[in-house]
């Protein structure tokens, strides 16, 4: 798969998307996205850890510390009502987006 | 919300490095496990794993980057290094810290007191408009008086440019059971004297109008201290009666606080009595009482003023009686308005400010010597900083790291100093009451601080900028070794930071030297008195029981006879007024024959009311004619003994004893005899050692009129103590409820009235002293360092054949040059500047020549010791060693 450059705003709402369905730690957010995109997309761990801990610093994520399946100590990030908030606007801004974008593109010039 | 979590990674930035930390090794874990699962051995799938992260550390360094306080902490890493930086220079470090926090420490604490004393707003409402109304007597030397109830009733019926006046008055009387009296001060005021002040009450009510009247005014308003110290600031304290004066009164409610910054040892308030006679509008002159006024706001004080005078004038011109507008014409009297504060503050003022310029001064002075440091230690710095800048560290951080250090090491001195300036105060608060009357301990409080923190702050920025700068100008080069950059530069700007030294000592000892001579002419004046065994105590005598003359007279002998019984007195006298006091009661007079010319000032005395006994027991000799005799009494033949300077000025050569006077500006009426002067005796300096030139004491009688209180003189060679306790018990026995207040001996009346003038040159002493300490080592460090960086040139001079002699005087000729220099710039600038002590000396003039000399010669003596050590040194400078040692 090609590296394809994700937007700061993109990861973020993807992030938010995941994590609507439940607590889950950085690793495990980045399994799930790599899946739900059917394997188009790996997340730089980077860019995935600093989009965490920024959108835990707006207040969108809470985070505490648990036991995984494996009892290893992680980091459980979970969505705040705010987050939930944040998702949806962003979310529908996209769809917004896409829609004009494709209308532009089926139009001849 | 978002900067909450992030101020919280300032404190926690340790825990959450590690958080990090672990949470990026579990992810690391499991993708390794999730590798290992697909096949993978252990160790590629580690391996793949890091390299499916990424840059492990420049992730982190960048989420602590966002995590925000970044530049805090470098700031703190970059203090760090300061200290460290410091501490390696320890003798630098603390010769800078103990010579700033001795120069900030006297700052700190003049500031404190002239913040309580002169700076501090009155606790009322809108104080700028309420202003103190007095008459001055222009022609009898400017002396003010107070005001009366007839120009305030006046006043607050025409004077529309007055929102509205209030009279007060000292009012002491004893309080508490028959047995135990106690002597409080209080003040009776008018009704409206607190709606004036914009004041409400703490508890219960003010006064009301109709309570003004004589015989309704037995209604007390207590202060909070005393309601709080007394009554335990027991709130069911309203209503209940307290005995006064031997008469009973009402509490009707408790004060707000404040009036104790500036009365501490005010007690209660009371109505203000107005009796009829004063109501009158002739009795305009009879100026007793304090009169406050509020002016309407935005109306200055100069309008004001200039209304009332405009009432004054259409009194003089319409109802004045002859009689009164001589009175008035003779003593020049005007009104005048100025505002409570400056009223209330103006003796202390002056000094106050004096010494506040001496310590300021002395700051510059340390702050030249620091700063003449900084720039030494720079200069050693400078490969060290070449290299750094080599490196990669620009100005910026050149000037940060000057900063830091600057921050550390003024902002401890400063912390020191503020210690020290507890400590002063401390001592300060001890004296003071001789000094201002009724004001409380003096703190260090916030407002003080608040002044304080912009002066640290401009000294920190200007010792970090000093050094800066010098290095930028000179410019840093690898490789300089740091004694070939002693440039010419550096020394002339060294050079003539100790020649200002050097000035500003001059002019702070200056200043001293007219204070101490002042003081030691003082202290040279002839009392005419001896103070040294004689005890005195004051009663007084409530009016209600006493108010009959016989009464009076008859209680008065008993006491005197009393008071002479006991054991080891010589003699005892009573005395209307104190022994000794700033001022006395000032009398125009007349003398028969002689006219007072128009336009001549109006002849003032002082009104002394005595015993008999008055003279031996103080110790002042008849010159001429008889002392007073028990017979001697108003209605018959009034008789007075007047002093030498009454005689020198009014009778020159002639015998004064046999002449005849009269009180007031005219003639006496039909049928009333002029006074006869019956005794004349030496000068008594009764008003202090400063009053010698003051008005001339005449002596009444005592036993002409009721008096309300008097003082009880005793002279006896037993201590102090013993004979004021013997004084109580008599009084007890001749009447319970009689205090005996303001005990003490002459002699030492006599110290506490020279206070403020021996704090004041102690203060400047001191100071004076300080400066000339700081420049000596300034002038002392910028020769010692000279020779150092000089040790070359030296050697070469000694190799070529220069005696150790010839060295010794180039050095010194060095020191002296500078001296000389800065005492010619300090005794312009002491000529400029002294003329502001006009007021405070005595007997000399501000370019008094002994001082200046005595001074001139110290500042040179000191100046030559100090050239003289760095100048053994050049000599022993060992040309060998010197060539050898670049």
């Amino acid at each position: 798969m090609a590296k394809i450059d994700l937007l700061q705003g993109n990861l973020e709402m993807m992030i938010l998307r995941v994590l609507s369905g439940g607590p889950q730690h950085g690793w495990g957010v980045a399994q799930r996205i790599h899946l739900l995109s059917t394997e188009a997309l790996k997340i730089e761990e980077g860019s995935l850890y600093l989009a965490l801990y920024r959108m835990q610093r707006k207040g969108w994520l809470r985070a505490e510390w648990a036991q995984t399946e494996n009892h290893r100590r992680a980091k459980y990030y979970e969505l705040t009502k705010t987050g939930q908030k944040r998702l949806e606007e962003q979310h529908g801004a996209w769809e917004r987006l896409c829609a004009a974008i494709a209308t532009v593109m089926r139009v001849e010039p | 919300m978002k900067l909450l979590p992030s101020f919280g990674a300032l404190f926690r930035r340790a825990k959450l490095d590690r958080d990090m930390t672990e949470e990026m090794r579990t992810h690391l874990e499991m993708e390794t496990a999730q590798n290992v699962a697909r096949g993978m051995t252990p160790d590629n799938a580690r391996h793949a794993a890091r390299r499916q992260f990424g840059h492990l550390d420049g992730i982190q360094e960048t989420a602590r980057d966002e995590r925000g306080w970044v530049w805090l902490e470098l700031r703190w890493k970059e203090l760090q290094f300061a200290l460290r930086s410091l501490r390696r220079a320890p003798g630098f470090s603390l010769a800078v810290l103990i010579t700033l926090a001795l120069c900030i420490g006297p700052n700190a604490a003049i500031l404190s007191v002239l913040y309580a004393l002169i700076l501090k707003p009155l606790p009322v409402r809108d104080p700028d408009q309420l202003v103190l109304i007095t008459n001055i007597a222009e022609k009898g030397g400017g002396t003010r008086a107070q005001s009366s109830v007839a120009q305030f009733l006046d006043f607050k019926a025409r004077a529309d440019r007055f929102e509205g006046f209030a009279l007060y008055n000292g009012f002491n009387s004893t309080i508490g059971e028959e047995s135990t009296p106690v002597r409080s001060a209080g003040l009776q005021v008018t009704s409206d004297f607190f709606a004036l002040l914009g004041l409400q009450p703490r508890l219960g009510r003010f006064f009301s109008p109709d309570e003004q009247a004589e015989g309704r005014d037995h209604e007390i308003v207590l202060t909070s201290a005393t309601w709080e110290k007394r009554f335990n600031s027991d709130p069911g304290v309203i209503g209940r009666e307290l005995r006064m004066g031997g008469e009973p009164y009402t509490i009707v409610g408790v004060a707000p606080r404040g009036f104790e910054d500036f009365f501490t040892n005010l007690e209660f308030f009371k109505p203000y009595p107005v009796s009829p006679n004063e109501t009158n509008p002739l009795a305009r002159y009879w100026l007793r009482t304090a009169l406050l006024g509020r002016l309407k706001p935005g109306v200055t004080i100069a309008a004001g003023c200039a209304q009332l005078e405009v009432l004054e004038r259409a009194f003089h011109d319409g109802p004045a009686t002859p009689q009164i507008r001589s009175f008035l014409d003779a003593g020049g009297y005007r009104i005048s308005a100025g505002r409570v504060r400056d009223e209330l503050s103006s003796p202390v003022e002056t000094p106050l400010l004096l010494l506040q310029g001496g310590a300021a001064f002395v700051l510059l002075l340390g702050c030249v010597n620091v700063a003449s440091l900084l720039l030494a230690r720079a200069n050693a710095k400078r490969p060290e900083l070449a290299v750094r800048q080599a490196l990669g560290a620009g100005r910026a951080t050149l000037l940060r790291q000057m900063l830091a250090e600057s921050f550390l090491l003024v902002g401890t001195a400063a912390t020191m100093g503020i210690g020290l300036a507890f400590g002063a105060l401390r001592i300060i608060n001890h004296y003071l009451p001789a000094i201002a009357r009724n004001v409380p301990p003096v703190t260090l409080n916030a407002r003080v601080i608040g002044l304080l923190v912009p002066v640290v702050a401009a000294i920190i920025l200007a010792m970090g900028f000093v050094p800066f700068l010098w290095l930028w100008r000179s410019g840093l080069r690898v490789g300089e070794t740091p004694t070939a950059s002693a440039s010419r530069r550096s020394r002339t700007l060294l050079g003539s930071l100790v020649v200002g030294q050097v000035a500003i000592a001059l002019v702070l000892l200056v200043g001293a030297g007219l204070l101490i001579h002042s003081f030691a002419r003082v202290m040279a004046v002839d009392p005419g008195f001896d103070a040294a065994r004689v005890v005195g105590g004051r009663i007084a005598l409530p009016l209600t029981r006493y108010k009959d003359l016989k009464d009076n007279v008859a209680v008065q002998q008993r006491i005197l006879a009393g008071m002479k019984a006991i054991p080891g007195i010589e003699t005892a006298c009573l005395v209307g007024d104190y022994a000794i006091s700033p001022s006395f009661r000032l009398v125009p007079f007349l003398v028969r024959g002689s006219d007072t010319a128009a336009g001549k000032a109006q002849p003032m005395i002082f009104l002394n009311v005595v015993s008999p006994e008055f003279f031996p027991t103080m110790g002042i000799r008849l010159l001429d004619g008889r002392p007073f005799r028990d017979d001697d009494l108003a209605t018959k033949d009034p008789v007075v003994i007047v002093d030498q300077t009454f005689a020198e000025r009014y009778f020159p050569g002639r015998s004064v004893v046999g002449q005849e006077i009269v009180g007031g500006t005219t003639p006496p009426p039909a049928g009333k005899p002029w006074v006869r002067i019956v005794g004349l005796v030496a000068r008594a300096n009764l008003a202090g050692l400063e009053g010698r030139d003051g008005p001339p004491f005449v002596y009444v009688p005592i036993n002409q009129t009721p008096m309300a209180g008097f003082s009880v003189l005793l002279r006896t060679s037993r201590p102090e103590t013993d004979v004021i306790g013997a004084m109580r018990s008599q009084l007890r026995s001749i009447d319970p409820t009689l205090p005996l207040y303001s005990t003490g001996s002459v002699a030492r009346g006599l110290d506490d009235m020279l206070a403020t003038r021996r704090a004041l040159t102690s203060l400047l002493g001191l100071f004076a002293g300080l400066a000339l300490v700081l420049a000596a080592v300034g002038l002392y460090g910028v020769l010692n360092y000279d020779v150092s960086q000089r040790t070359r040139e030296i050697g070469i001079r000694g190799a070529i054949g220069a005696t150790r002699a010839q060295i010794v005087s180039l050095v010194l000729g060095q020191g002296m040059r500078k001296t000389a220099l800065g005492l010619v710039a300090g005794l312009v600038g002491a000529v400029f500047l002294t003329r502001f002590l006009r007021k405070l000396l005595f007997e000399i003039t501000p370019a008094d020549p002994p001082a200046y000399l005595v001074v001139t010669g110290l500042l040179l003596l000191v100046a030559l010791l100090a050239s003289w050590l760095p100048a053994r040194r050049a000599a022993k400078v060992d040309p060998v060693i010197a060539l050898r040692a670049e």
